[in-house]
């Protein structure tokens, strides 16, 4: 049984604040593979805790997870970047609300693979824009090189998501498929 | 702790004794002061005094100087960034085509530079105030305070339980590396394959999420246990007071703030590189 994604019992706090925490780490870490280009595994943790549990806890813990990130990293708070990461968490654990869609039991159809897809890179886009927009009508950056910064985290980060926490995210579905050989009878 | 660990600095200084909230929403309208003027006077007006005020914190300069360094590579880079890209932006934005010098068809404006210098040491000036609120506010007493000012508890707990863990989180990520370093899938630099490398890197968020799953149930079971969530109210074992210090900086910051408004309103609007 899935559980109502408004639901704010104790274990949906523990795993905002968990998965946030976890986020806000992993974000630290990156490779380098061009001048202020990161590839950043954090899309990862974030992507799958929005699928397990749905959009609330994605949002939340994409924003305060940044957030924490940004703290430890000492440019303060950027609270429109934390929020294009909350977007992502959001639209990701979109797929969640499907009837038919649950990664503890495995079950899942391609139709969900292609709508996480396409939700996901929505997302990305979403954000980045809300935040590129931001920053060039509050912050005052010159808008071309904001554009040219948008696309670059866009391409990367959905490659990121597509050729690596793609794959990830079906080798839960598949490994709690391993588990799950009973069948609930009417 | 190492390098991160937990934050909180034990101290004795002014911040330290300050109401949490009270320094949430101070932090808060300088990030608003900072982010809403493109002058260099407010910039380095707030610099300094960001450095005045990072001085009475009192915190250890090694504790800080990571942070100051990550901060100024990340200004360095941008402004590489903006100059390559739009290197005449300043230009539009001032009208004046005073040019500095010229390397090889590529022009160096007088004005871009001003622009860059602003907005780099508007980007620095987030720098101090951030690095007094995470060094000097204690978890614990920031979820009380929260709680204390109208935030639900169980939001305020959010905050709580990510401060209280993720160094645990960040210990466990070494652990990891490490153990899969040993075992010869390193993502550090001694990895020659850029290829092998990221692979490396993110096949350790795999046994980090299994982790972080067992210690969900661990947490929620441990805060089930306790009754957590079963009344409308808490109370805290780190609560605090608001002192009348703490209400006597809050009126000087919004007079500040105040002040700041009324030369945006009235003395300058827009984007301003030449001093008073």
């Amino acid at each position: 049984m899935k559980t109502s994604i408004f639901n704010f019992n104790t274990r949906t706090i523990v795993t905002i604040s968990i998965a946030a925490a976890l986020y806000g780490i992993v974000g630290l870490f990156g490779i380098p593979i061009g001048p202020n280009v990161q590839l950043r595994p954090s899309i990862i943790i974030l992507s799958v805790f929005a699928v397990y549990f749905g959009p609330i806890v994605g949002l939340l813990a994409g924003f305060l997870g940044n957030m924490l990130t940004d703290l430890l990293a000492g440019w303060g708070i950027w609270w429109t970047w934390e929020l294009a990461s909350g977007f992502f968490g959001f639209f990701c654990g979109l797929v969640y609300l499907f009837k038919n869609f649950n990664i503890r039991y495995g079950q899942c159809n391609k139709f969900h693979i292609v709508f996480l897809t396409i939700t996901a890179i929505l997302g990305f886009v979403a954000g980045y824009a809300f935040a590129g927009i931001n920053d060039i009508l509050v912050m005052g950056e010159p808008p071309r090189k904001v554009f040219v910064q948008i696309a670059i985290i866009l391409v990367t980060n959905s490659a990121v998501f597509i050729l690596l926490a793609l794959p990830i995210i079906l080798g839960f579905i598949k490994t709690n498929r391993r588990h799950m050989n009973l069948r609930v009878e009417d | 702790m190492n390098k991160f660990g937990s934050l909180y600095v034990d101290g004795d200084s002014l911040f330290h004794k300050m109401n949490p909230s009270i320094k949430l929403i101070l932090f808060a309208l300088w990030l608003i002061a900072v982010f809403s003027y493109l002058d260099i006077n407010i910039s380095c007006g707030l610099l300094g005094l960001g450095f005045i005020l990072l001085y009475f914190a009192k915190i250890p300069y090694q504790i800080s100087r990571n942070l100051f360094m990550a901060v100024t590579s990340f200004n360095l880079i941008n402004a590489l960034f903006i100059f390559l890209i739009t290197p005449d932006y300043g230009v539009t934005l001032t009208g004046n085509h005073t040019l500095v010098a010229q390397i090889a068809n590529y022009p160096i404006y007088y004005a871009t530079i001003m622009y860059i210098l602003v907005i780099s040491l508007k980007y620095l000036s987030l720098l101090p105030l951030t690095i007094i609120f995470v060094f000097t506010t204690h978890p614990s007493r920031f979820a009380a305070s929260l709680n204390r000012i109208g935030v639900p508890y169980k939001l305020a707990y959010i905050i709580s339980i990510i401060f209280r863990y993720f160094p645990d989180i960040h210990h466990e990520f070494k652990i990891i590396s490490n153990a899969q370093a040993a075992r010869g899938f390193s993502y550090g630099k001694d990895e020659k394959s850029l290829k092998r490398r990221i692979n490396n890197l993110f096949n350790i968020t795999i046994p980090l999420i299994i982790q972080a799953m067992q210690r969900i149930d661990k947490v929620t079971n441990a805060m089930e246990l306790r009754g957590f969530g079963t009344s409308k109210k808490r109370t805290w074992y780190n609560s605090t007071t608001i002192k009348v210090t703490d209400i006597i900086f809050l009126i000087m910051a919004i007079i500040g703030f105040a002040a700041l408004i009324y030369y945006k309103t009235v003395i300058n609007s827009g984007f301003r590189i030449d001093f008073i």
